[in-house]
């Protein structure tokens, strides 16, 4: 019966327990994590700043999608879609920075695999549904030295549910502007193995900020997700998984533009596309005490196309067609050696490859790498950990990424911790593949890094294609990846039972960020571009967070991040005091100055949140209220100096409040709630915040175990 | 704080400084400053089949001295002292016109430059590959945003004139779209394209032939 009964906790979980320590008992007791150190590790032992998102917070705060869920969280900011949701035109979406890194820099797994299809360097994470996840775990900042590229500014990895026990699960929610979602959850679970099904709807009539302009402001769109997953464990030692998942969307697209000269409206009507598959086995074996292995395949399809037609005569006015494919083979084996040595060393190999409209023809990428981790616990105080990972890539230089972490626990009540580590990130694929000759505005032509060369430049001036090649094109190279070097510093302290705190300090510099230059002009003068490793910037702050259980009902929780970012050159401009601003009222002009500077755009310097949570288990009643807030941000340069310093290049800050109460009785859970309750917009800025949006969900339980929510 | 407070110290000098101008002292009347609104600069007609937008491929040729437009027929003689075309300037020297034309651009605010320092140097036009006043988003007296596609005058860029007959202006370019007003991020292709190319600038002209202003 014992044996059953870890049998069923180790399902539970996406990697065994390993270390002696982390005993499976203390699981029910203890947060656990698996991100920081790709061995699952109770949170108290992490050396690394981590945040997790329970089941429990996502419910209770009335999530849809996992962008939702994250926008609630201290130091993490949701930036804003556009205009359209990324089938609605392939902008951007709504993606995550953290530590002040764009969303480019983040690594986005779904249970431990990378989630593909960025667009602008975008993971849109509404594509995600919250309806089968298990928690959220956010490490912070550079961690590529177990994951590779992207991993710069933090890596999320969305923990979905395993087959714990039988269950059967549906839910809907009702909001404002139509939008609706529908999940379904399913579950058996027998001895040896368990199935776990998941499906979600999610639609929208989207709405309009301007009702003056043609169009919607956000077009009608709608999604479904379907995830099945099945746990096998033929031995006491074998478990085998495998999951697959399908997600598509679709967004009707219908607006009016203007033909450039004659001025005349033309309507365009169509539709954009997402698709976005992955499917992935891992078979773990527990040889002993002291050894285990996973070996995991994974592969992933992400598909884009949008269909652009004039209204009139349903000619083709755009056509885009974006089709990427990630395979991969990865084995980690995790030793445990004398002298409290845990040993991790694990390699793989991966392969992309691209199929689009965008390039020129078809494009691929290989990437080798190895990594190794050891965690010393020196004593019952002291852990160490230092790990390295290497990336052999074809497609544009290799990388070398370390770490070291180190985790001091003073007393019971407070421990401290630091990390350095690095990370970098691949030239995307538009950095390396882009083929773009522009025949709207100007017939301006860029090349990726790997599209162009020296000789086929002086090729097309033989040719007079090209009436200039200017210095700048002989620097033309192999790109280099992005890199970061990140310090982190911190610790928790627990003040009583009731109130603990968390701190971390952290600097983020950054190098080699890629950025387009004019490498040529072509002989009707409109210039060539191309890319090259750059550009310098850096973030720095520092985050802080409280919990503090007022009672058996209320828990109060408040969240502050301080920020500070810069380009370098920007910095190095302002001092040599050749930066000026122009006043709008008297339009003269003055030196700009450091304290002038706001750093990189759309990063606010305060970040605050505080939630009050109710929970009554007896009556079944919850409740909440969440206050976030955001101080003014930078939106683009207005005054021609290149960096963000006079007022009106700021968007307004802004707190906005989420309130919600739920009954649980009798298998059902009844939530109703408002997000946005003072109605907050800003139409240029946030042109995908609709204002106010009421909701009410109906969740029923047909099996009544304690643990459905 | 400290560059703060010099900068303060800076701008309330020189707000001290042309009030003085303007209520105790007037400016001697060799020395004249003009604003000039709307000047178009070869405007675009429309798009080519290739979607390039054109225009006439015409410089607006402008005389500094007698603050009023040249026809292009007179091109070839020193009647004019700066030509626009797009966002290309050229002035009447080196291979752009018969004249003692050329110019620089000078970092700071437009009321500082009180004199021409000594030593500076004059750049000609040398068509196509270099002018006096540099092309190029950042290189010259304006900046191009690629993500918004609108064109902005650099702040704190004056350009240094000698003008055909050898005399010395100083020029800040403020607007370069249609009723000095720069279109939002947001405003169609079509407005960013259409209202372009329309210069507001002022300038100020010294007529006695000396370095001051």
């Amino acid at each position: 019966m014992k044996k059953i009964f870890s049998l069923l906790l180790i399902t539970t979980t996406s990697v065994f327990s390993f270390s002696q320590e982390d005993t499976l008992f203390s699981k029910t007791l203890t947060e656990l994590v698996v991100t920081a150190t790709r061995t699952e590790r109770k949170l108290s032992n992490v050396a690394v700043p981590v945040q997790i998102i329970s089941r429990k917070a996502i419910t209770q705060s009335g999530s849809v999608r996992v962008n939702d869920i994250l926008s609630e969280q201290t130091g993490l900011y949701i930036t804003s879609g556009g205009a359209t949701t990324s089938a609605g035109g392939g902008v951007f979406g709504n993606g995550i920075q953290i530590q002040g890194l764009s969303p480019d820099y983040t690594l986005i797994l779904l249970d431990g695999e990378p989630i593909i299809g960025r667009q602008g360097g975008v993971i849109d994470l509404s594509r995600l549904s919250v309806g089968n996840i298990k928690k959220i775990e956010i490490v912070k900042g550079p961690s590529s030295s177990l994951y590779g590229s992207e991993a710069m500014g933090g890596v999320v990895n969305i923990i979905t549910e395993q087959a714990l026990l039988n269950r059967l699960n549906a839910s809907f929610r009702y909001g404002r502007f139509n939008a609706t979602d529908a999940n379904l959850t399913a579950a058996i679970k027998k001895q040896k193995w368990g199935l776990q099904l998941f499906g979600n709807l999610n639609s929208s009539d989207g709405f309009d900020l301007d009702k003056t302009a043609p169009g919607q402001t956000v077009d009608p769109f709608g999604s479904y997700t379907a995830q099945v997953r099945v746990n096998f464990l033929p031995t006491e030692k074998t478990k085998i998984s495998i999951s697959g998942r399908y997600y598509d969307e679709k967004q009707d697209n219908y607006f009016l533009t203007q033909d450039i000269g004659s001025g005349s409206t033309i309507a365009i009507t169509g539709d954009g596309r997402v698709t976005d598959m992955n499917l992935n086995p891992v078979i773990t074996q527990q040889f002993n005490n002291n050894l285990r292995s996973s070996m995991r395949f994974y592969f992933s399809r992400y598909e884009y196309e949008q269909t652009l037609l004039k209204e009139e005569d349903k000619t083709s006015y755009y056509y885009d067609f974006f089709q990427q494919d990630f395979y991969r083979v990865e084995n980690q084996t995790d030793i445990n050696l004398p002298a409290k040595n845990f040993l991790s060393v694990g390699a793989g190999l991966v392969a992309e490859k691209l199929n689009t409209t965008r390039y020129a023809g078809k494009r691929s990428n290989d990437i080798r790498y190895a990594f190794i981790q050891d965690e010393w616990r020196a004593s019952e105080k002291f852990t160490l950990i230092g790990g390295l990972r290497y990336d052999d890539n074809t497609a544009y230089e290799s990388r070398l990424s370390p770490k070291l972490a180190g985790l001091y626990k003073i007393n019971d009540k407070l421990r401290i911790n630091a990390s350095y580590g690095a990370g970098f990130k691949a030239p995307d694929f538009r950095q390396l593949f882009l083929n773009f000759f522009n025949t709207a505005a100007g017939g301006y032509v860029v090349y990726g890094a790997n599209e162009i060369t020296i000789s086929e430049l002086e090729q097309q001036k033989q040719q007079a294609i090209i009436s200039d090649i200017l210095p700048k094109a002989y620097e033309l190279a192999l790109l280099k990846p992005e890199i970061s070097k990140g310090f982190n510093a911190g610790g928790h302290y627990d003040a009583n039972e009731k109130l603990s705190f968390d701190l971390n300090i952290f600097r983020n510099d950054i190098e080699n960020l890629i950025q387009v230059d004019i490498i040529a002009f072509r002989s009707n003068a409109a210039p060539v571009y191309s890319y090259f490793n750059v550009k310098e910037a850096y973030t720095q702050g520092a985050e802080v967070n409280s919990s503090y259980k007022i009672n058996k009902q209320f828990q109060l929780q408040g969240g502050y991040q301080f920020l500070k970012t810069a380009d370098k050159a920007d910095l190095e401009r302002i001092k040599e005091g050749s930066v000026y601003t122009r006043d709008l009222q008297t339009n003269e002009t003055s030196q700009v100055t450091k304290s002038d500077y706001a750093g990189l755009p759309n990063r606010s310097k305060h970040m605050a949140n505080a939630k009050l949570f109710y929970e009554n288990e007896k009556n079944g009643w919850s409740a909440s209220v969440r206050v976030l807030y955001r101080s003014r941000w930078g939106t683009y340069d207005k005054d021609g100096n290149g960096l963000i310093n006079r007022d009106d290049e700021f968007a307004k800050g802004a707190a906005l409040f989420n309130v919600n109460a739920a009954k649980s009785f009798n298998g059902f859970r009844i939530q109703a709630g408002i997000d946005n309750l003072f109605n907050y917009k800003d139409r240029l800025n946030l042109p995908s915040q609709p204002g106010i949006q009421p909701y009410v969900s109906i969740n029923y339980s047909f099996i009544k175990n304690k643990n459905n929510n | 704080m400290k560059t703060n407070l010099i900068a303060l110290a800076l701008i309330s000098g020189a707000l001290f400084l042309t009030s003085c101008d303007k209520d105790e002292m007037p400016a001697p009347l060799t020395i004249q400053t003009k604003s000039v609104n709307d000047l178009p600069a070869d405007t675009i007609l429309g798009l080519t089949a290739m979607g390039q937008p054109y225009g006439s491929g015409k410089y607006t040729l402008y005389s500094l001295e007698d603050n009023k437009v040249i026809a292009n027929t007179d091109s070839a003689t020193t009647k004019w002292d700066i030509g626009f075309r797009g966002t290309t300037i050229i002035t009447n020297g080196g291979n752009s016109g018969p004249g003692a034309g050329g110019a620089f651009v000078y970092i700071g605010a437009y009321s500082d430059l009180a004199k021409i320092p000594a030593d500076s140097t004059f750049r000609t036009d040398n068509a196509p590959t270099s002018y006096a006043i540099r092309t190029g988003s950042g290189n010259g007296w304006y900046s191009y945003n690629g993500a918004t596609q609108l064109i902005t005058p650099i702040p704190g860029r004056v350009m240094v004139i000698r003008t055909a007959t050898g005399k010395y202006a100083k020029i800040e370019i403020l607007n370069y779209y249609k009723g000095g007003v720069t279109p939002d991020a947001t405003a169609s292709d079509n407005d960013k394209l259409m209202k372009q190319r329309y210069y507001t600038f002022r300038y100020t002209i010294q007529s006695d032939g000396s370095k001051n202003f």
